[in-house]
């Protein structure tokens, strides 16, 4: 028995060789001496465990032939097994033991005994030394304790050194890990950002490959971003959907999947990729999302520890963060860009003047936002019959020349212009898209000339400020490109905001030219009432003058007159007296007509007034030898009227009456109470109105087709101004008469209600 | 006193007047008139609006508002007929409005009664 002293100093020297070791392969080199030295051998082989296959492979070997030593390494598995050597008890091996494995070697090497030594660490299998002896000189058994002792020992290292292999490793790979965060961080390109991350996931675990798939779960659609080791055609063939395959269900399920082994049955892309053996498929998450699939495979066999699946989650969360962040900045750009494009073209358009202005800010600004080749845009006219081409952009000649040889489209139904893309998008008022103006059938005879410009594909937007369409824009492409969702969205932005500007301008220039006109007519009324006022005293002075020395002459002032110069003065004076009356009526025409005739309405007493009128027209009356009668109703109540205008009107029809009634006849006035107002009647038996012309006598100007009335003098304004009077103190002025049958003159003028006033 | 810038309304006016048994005074702008007013004190004024320089309104403003003037009274005789030009007068203390052309027999009626004189015929 060997002592137990000797065996502690083993113990200690073993312990202090290995600890001295640097890294495994010197590791195995001691051990294997030691053993070697320890039981005296001849020969000797070690394996390990390989971390990366979680297989023994071959670390060592001593005085062995080459291929003994392949021999060896072998399948370690089944030789070891078949020894049967233990945990605590290593197994003998003879020629005798029927290890196919040994066979070629007891042969080769002429050694006759070998001993198989297992390594164990907590159950797992981490290592296997063999020792061969030509002719030991001891029975193995002699060695053993001591063999075992540096199993022991030799076991604790390898896995001291196995763990401190794996710490190395994982800290090279959180110095990855982090180095792929920064590199990824700094990166705003969100494709290159995915290369980065595959190639480092697929080079810290050693993989053949790897491939990123971003996930649209709106869609269900996954996209290959990013991928190492496969070539361009199979990555073809990766184009999932959610929940399709094995990357597809991580993409759904958000939980990591580790495959040690395919199956040769389902050998996944075996033909694209060739032979994959393992693979670990990892969801990358974003705030309970997922965004993506990380996957690393590899062609042989690889066992995966929850390390390796954390550390690659969190590598693939890391890069579903970046990646996200990356897309959010690009979006934000392109978002900038747009509200950049956007202001600068609200600006354009508040600052252009004048509708021709604004559409061609509008022609510009769409067109290029929307990467047409041309544009053009037209406006509906007043009717909605007709489309006016507005403004165009784009340098093509062919495309100008288009444009000016069809500058009006008509709507009308059954003309070419109503089977145009713009008719279409205003009767609709909805955008109307052409995708490729070679095949669409609708619009042929329009696509054929549209397409002689070089267009391929038209959209035609109508402009709509309100509920209808005020105009259409239509944008030509030169490329079959269809647009995406944002883009369509932002195009229909874009046509509302033109939409309002124009609508805005339309309106602006009508109020304009409203404004204008209704200065020019203020102008023109102001015009007016200065000329009246001009009127009245330039003529009314003279005829003072005239009026007046007659008058004294007439009353004898200067002395007697003969028949004769009474006769001529009365003439004259008779006639200073029509010429007021005419001036009289102007003015008050005038005055009406610009709204500055004033009415002071009052309690009225229309016998009076009649009484007054009759008594003024007596000398007429006298002088044609006519009768004069006069019926006012007993207790007549009283009107609300302007007396001096109410007088005007009753003189006005007393003198018509008198005027077209033949010598000798007789006149009537007669005033009676009705319904809440008092009628008045100047009835007389002279030529009489046709009925047609009932109506007319009361136009401005109006003489009468009758020849009588075209010899009589008189203006035409008389029943015109007592109409508006009339009228405008709430009552009604009408007459019944008929051709040769005398007239009847009638108005109404309303009661005087105290309460009312 | 008659203020009227016309010449023939002048002398028409004055004539008839003369004839009538008045003193007549004639000037032909406001201004003139206010002076010749505040020191002769005229028993009735006669006085057209549509003058040049002072026109009948602002001087029959300033003849109101003048104590030695402001009784005497003041007949408006001016082709201007509208409204306003008639309340105005009429507020600022004008006794009478005549509008031309007139009738001088009536305007002499009219004369009387506004000095409270009994009229003829």
């Amino acid at each position: 028995m060997i002592s137990s002293n000797w065996n502690y100093g083993v113990v200690e020297e073993v312990g202090h060789l290995l600890a001295g070791s640097q890294g495994m392969s010197d590791l195995c080199g001691s051990i294997i001496r030691i053993g070697i030295s320890l039981g005296k051998a001849d020969a000797g082989w070690l394996a390990v465990l390989d971390r990366s296959d979680n297989r023994l492979s071959r670390a060592a070997s001593y005085r062995l032939a080459d291929e003994s030593d392949s021999e060896l390494s072998g399948d370690i598995d089944e030789w070891l097994s078949a020894s049967k050597a233990g945990a605590s008890d290593p197994a003998i091996a003879t020629p005798s033991s029927g290890i196919p494995a040994f066979t070629g070697i007891w042969e080769r090497e002429t050694v006759s005994t070998g001993l198989i030594i297992p390594f164990y660490h907590a159950d797992r299998n981490i290592g296997v030394l063999v020792l061969f002896w030509k002719q030991p000189n001891r029975p193995i058994e002699h060695f053993a304790e001591s063999l075992l002792l540096l199993a022991n020992q030799a076991q604790n290292a390898i896995q001291n050194m196995i763990q401190f292999n794996e710490s190395q490793e994982r800290s090279k790979a959180l110095e990855s890990l982090l180095k792929v965060t920064r590199a990824v961080g700094g990166q705003t390109n969100a494709g290159r950002m995915m290369s980065i991350v595959v190639r480092e996931a697929a080079r810290i675990f050693h993989a053949d490959g790897g491939v990123l798939h971003l996930a649209n779960q709106a869609t269900g659609v996954m996209e290959v971003g990013a991928s190492t080791g496969i070539r361009k055609s199979a990555l073809e063939n990766m184009k999932y959907r959610i929940g399709e395959g094995m990357i597809g269900s991580v993409a759904r399920s958000g939980v990591t999947l580790t495959v040690k082994e395919l199956q040769p049955e389902s050998r996944w892309m075996a033909k694209s990729l060739g032979n994959i053996s393992s693979l670990i498929i990892v969801p990358m998450r974003v705030q309970q999302q997922t965004t993506g699939v990380l996957t690393v495979f590899f062609r042989r066999r690889r066992d995966f520890s929850k390390d390796d699946e954390s550390f690659l989650a969190t590598l693939a969360n890391e890069a579903a963060i970046a990646i996200e962040n990356a897309r959010l900045y690009e979006q934000l750009n392109a978002r900038l860009a747009e509200e950049r494009m956007l202001h600068r073209f609200s600006r354009h358009l508040s600052s252009a003047v004048g509708v021709p202005a604004v559409l061609k800010e509008i022609v510009d600004h769409v067109t290029s936002f929307a990467g047409a080749s041309f544009g053009s845009v037209w406006m509906l006219d007043g009717n909605g019959d007709l489309l006016q081409s507005g403004a165009v952009y784009g340098a093509n000649p062919a495309f100008r020349d288009f444009i000016n040889m069809h500058t009006n489209l008509s709507l009308l139904p059954g003309t070419i212009g109503s089977r145009t893309p713009q008719a279409l998008a205003i009767r609709k008022a909805q955008t109307v898209v052409i995708p490729d103006l070679s095949t669409t059938r609708r619009f042929r005879e329009w696509n054929a000339v549209v397409a002689s410009t070089g267009a391929r594909a038209q959209i035609c937007m109508p402009l709509i400020p309100h509920d209808s369409a005020i105009g259409v824009i239509s944008l030509y492409f030169s490329d079959v490109k269809p647009l995406t969702q944002t883009e369509r969205q932002a195009l229909q932005f874009l046509a509302r905001t033109s939409a309002s500007a124009l609508h805005r301008m339309m309106l602006a220039e009508r109020l304009i030219e409203e404004e204008i006109s209704l200065r020019a007519s203020q102008e023109a009324n102001q015009l007016k009432t200065e000329f009246v006022s001009l009127v009245s005293h330039e003529l009314r002075t003279p005829l003072t003058s005239i009026q007046g020395y007659v008058q004294l002459m007439l009353a004898n002032h200067t002395g007697d007159l003969n028949d004769y110069q009474r006769e001529f003065l009365g003439t004259v004076l008779k006639n200073t007296e029509r010429l007021t009356r005419i001036v009289n009526d102007l003015i008050d025409i005038s005055r009406i007509e610009s709204g500055r005739m004033e009415l002071r309405l009052e309690p009225t007493d229309l016998s009076a007034i009649i009484t007054h009128e009759a008594t003024s027209a007596r000398e007429m009356i006298l002088a044609r030898k006519m009768e004069l009668h006069t019926d006012v109703e007993e207790g007549l109540p009283f009107v609300k009227a302007d007396p001096h205008r109410i007088g005007q009107v009753i003189s006005n029809l007393l003198s018509n009456a008198i005027k077209y009634s033949p010598e000798g006849s007789s006149i009537t006035i007669r005033a009676s109470r009705s319904e809440g107002e008092v009628t008045i009647n100047v009835s007389d038996s002279g030529i009489g109105i046709a009925s047609d012309e009932h109506d007319k006598v009361f136009d401005r100007f109006y003489r009468g087709r009758s020849d009588v009335v075209k010899t009589t003098l008189g203006a035409g304004l008389g029943l015109a101004i007592a109409r508006f009077l009339v009228e405008s103190q709430g009552g009604k002025i009408w007459v019944e008469s008929e051709r040769g049958k005398g007239s009847t003159f009638s108005f109404s003028l309303p009661l005087f209600h105290e309460d009312s006033e | 006193m008659v203020v009227e810038d016309d010449a023939d309304v002048v002398r028409l006016l004055q004539f008839r007047l003369e004839k009538e048994g008045f003193e007549v005074t004639t000037h032909g702008d406001g201004a003139a008139a206010l002076k010749v007013a505040e020191v002769e004190c005229p028993d009735l004024i006669l006085m057209d609006i549509m003058m040049p320089l002072m026109d009948g309104i602002e001087t029959l403003r300033q003849i109101k508002s003048r104590r030695a003037t402001a009784k005497i009274p003041v007949i408006m005789l001016t082709a201007r007929a509208d409204r306003i030009a008639v309340e105005e007068t009429r507020e600022m203390g004008a006794v009478e409005y005549i509008v031309k052309p007139f009738d001088p027999e009536k305007l002499v009626q009219r004369v009387r009664k506004a000095l409270k004189m009994p009229s003829e015929g």
